[in-house]
């Protein structure tokens, strides 16, 4: 058996396999398309409670754990809670802006959390476009010297660029550049409103030809590579359209547990259950659940359904529901299919 | 490196992650990226190396488990010790009080 009918086990059985935990809102940096509500207010988790978090995590079979924020080392007890980590034996990722990972604090992530790698954020190809994005002057300069660090250290990294209006022409650069620093770089081309509702970052979105310019790249450089599925979509094998609610969950500082980073739904809090019987009991949970199969069979109703990208969480934001296809989905699933098209009429 | 096989204890590798998922088990190899599936008998060996364990001692507990004949079992264990250390999933170590 190998890994990919595993995880066909994991969303049949739904077995908690991921655990996003974002640890803190705070941060650093002050990108203006961020999706974090800063302005939640609530009692955030105690150490004890991550503790406890943990190892629950761990006896429910959890292999796969994300610290995340706003930035998580901006959190007091991130390296006390990484190390636990490692002691528990998950498969630690930090999804990090990287600007604190100076040599001292990079040395010490390796030293004491020992994480499979790094998710760092890239906003641009140059200091003007990445530090307008960030809205700190220097920040592209601090991120390519910390970069070089976490290489001199053998950390593992790879880099997500959130593709927006101001860096839309610069997409062929950053490939470069991610090429030079020898990572892998993914593109999201699809800004989100902010968990509180607020529309603003959208303002940012890519324009459609920027898009178009960034799908054909990536098509391009899949063909080249003879690596499809690095950006394309792939259909699901499964009942269920994703393992949101089934093999991963989301928690935000104050508790709140979500099936999935972008599924801003709740289906309980750690301050009144544990994640062992929210997993357990959770109706709305059971809800979520179905709906992934209700999406599948939605998508499975169009020809290339697969290509739209569908989250259930933004069609929820989007139309207030998550079992209905969004517009955004659908111009990208005619996009993807018309750029199909004139590949295979032209290939390269 | 130990100086002879009865010195030698296996471990689970320093930089390998492993879970029992469902019936199967899952180990990321941090150092390679790679993922490594075993079957049920796999996450009884490796569920044995949380700790150095000897060859000797990691059959007499499988046997505990396993009623298959000893001579077999342990041929099995000496050729899959090595394929997993090859995979990175274990490692050789010194054994506790060698």
């Amino acid at each position: 058996m190998g890994i990919n009918d595993v995880m066909g086990r994991v969303w049949r059985e739904n077995v908690l396999f991921s655990a996003f935990l974002e640890l803190t809102y705070r941060c650093n940096l002050a990108c203006r398309i961020c999706y974090n509500d800063t302005a939640q207010q609530g009692r955030p988790l105690s150490r004890e409670q991550y503790l406890t978090l943990l190892q629950d995590l761990r006896d429910l079979g959890t292999l796969s754990l994300t610290f995340s924020g706003g930035e998580p080392l901006a959190h007091p007890d991130f390296f006390a809670l990484g190390a636990e980590a490692r002691r528990h034996g998950f498969v630690v990722r930090i999804k990090t802006n990287g600007h604190a990972l100076n040599e001292r604090l990079a040395r010490r992530v390796n030293d004491e959390i020992d994480p499979f790698g790094l998710d760092i954020s890239l906003h641009g190809a140059c200091a003007e476009t990445h530090d307008r994005q960030t809205g700190v002057p220097g920040s592209f300069h601090r991120l390519l010297t910390n970069l070089g660090t976490l290489q001199d250290l053998g950390l593992r990294f790879s880099l997500n660029c959130p593709v927006t209006a101001w860096n839309e022409g610069e997409v062929e650069a950053i490939f470069a550049l991610a090429e030079r620093l020898g990572a892998y770089v993914s593109f999201d081309s699809d800004i989100t409103p902010r968990d509180d509702g607020d529309r603003a970052p959208q303002a940012l979105a890519p324009t459609p030809g920027g898009v178009e310019r960034l799908e054909r790249l990536q098509l391009t450089r899949e063909r080249a590579a003879a690596k499809p599925g690095l950006a394309v979509p792939e259909p699901s094998p499964d009942a269920k359209q994703c393992g949101a609610g089934s093999a991963g969950v989301a928690i935000d500082p104050y508790g709140t547990v979500y099936p999935c980073v972008q599924w801003r739904r709740p289906v309980g809090n750690l301050h009144q259950s544990s994640i062992k019987a929210i997993w357990r009991d959770s109706q709305e949970l059971g809800r979520i659940r179905q709906h992934t199969v209700t999406v599948k069979q939605l998508l499975d109703s169009y020809e290339d359904g697969h290509l739209m990208g569908f989250c259930a969480g933004r069609a929820q934001e989007e139309t207030g529901t998550p079992l209905q296809v969004y517009p955004l989905a659908l111009e990208r699933m005619k996009l993807r299919q018309r750029l199909r098209k004139a590949s295979a009429t032209h290939p390269r | 490196m130990p100086d002879s096989d009865a010195d030698t204890c296996f471990r689970m590798a320093e930089h390998a992650r492993f879970r029992r998922v469902v019936d199967e088990g899952v180990v990321v190899v941090q150092s390679s990226a790679e993922v490594v599936v075993v079957d049920e008998v796999g996450v009884s060996v490796l569920e044995r190396l949380d700790r150095p364990t000897s060859v000797g001692q990691l059959i007499d507990d499988l046997l505990t488990e396993y009623a298959v004949d000893r001579d077999r079992l342990a041929a099995d264990i000496a050729a899959y010790l090595p394929e997993l250390e090859q995979a990175g999933v274990v490692q050789r170590v010194l054994c506790e009080g060698a």
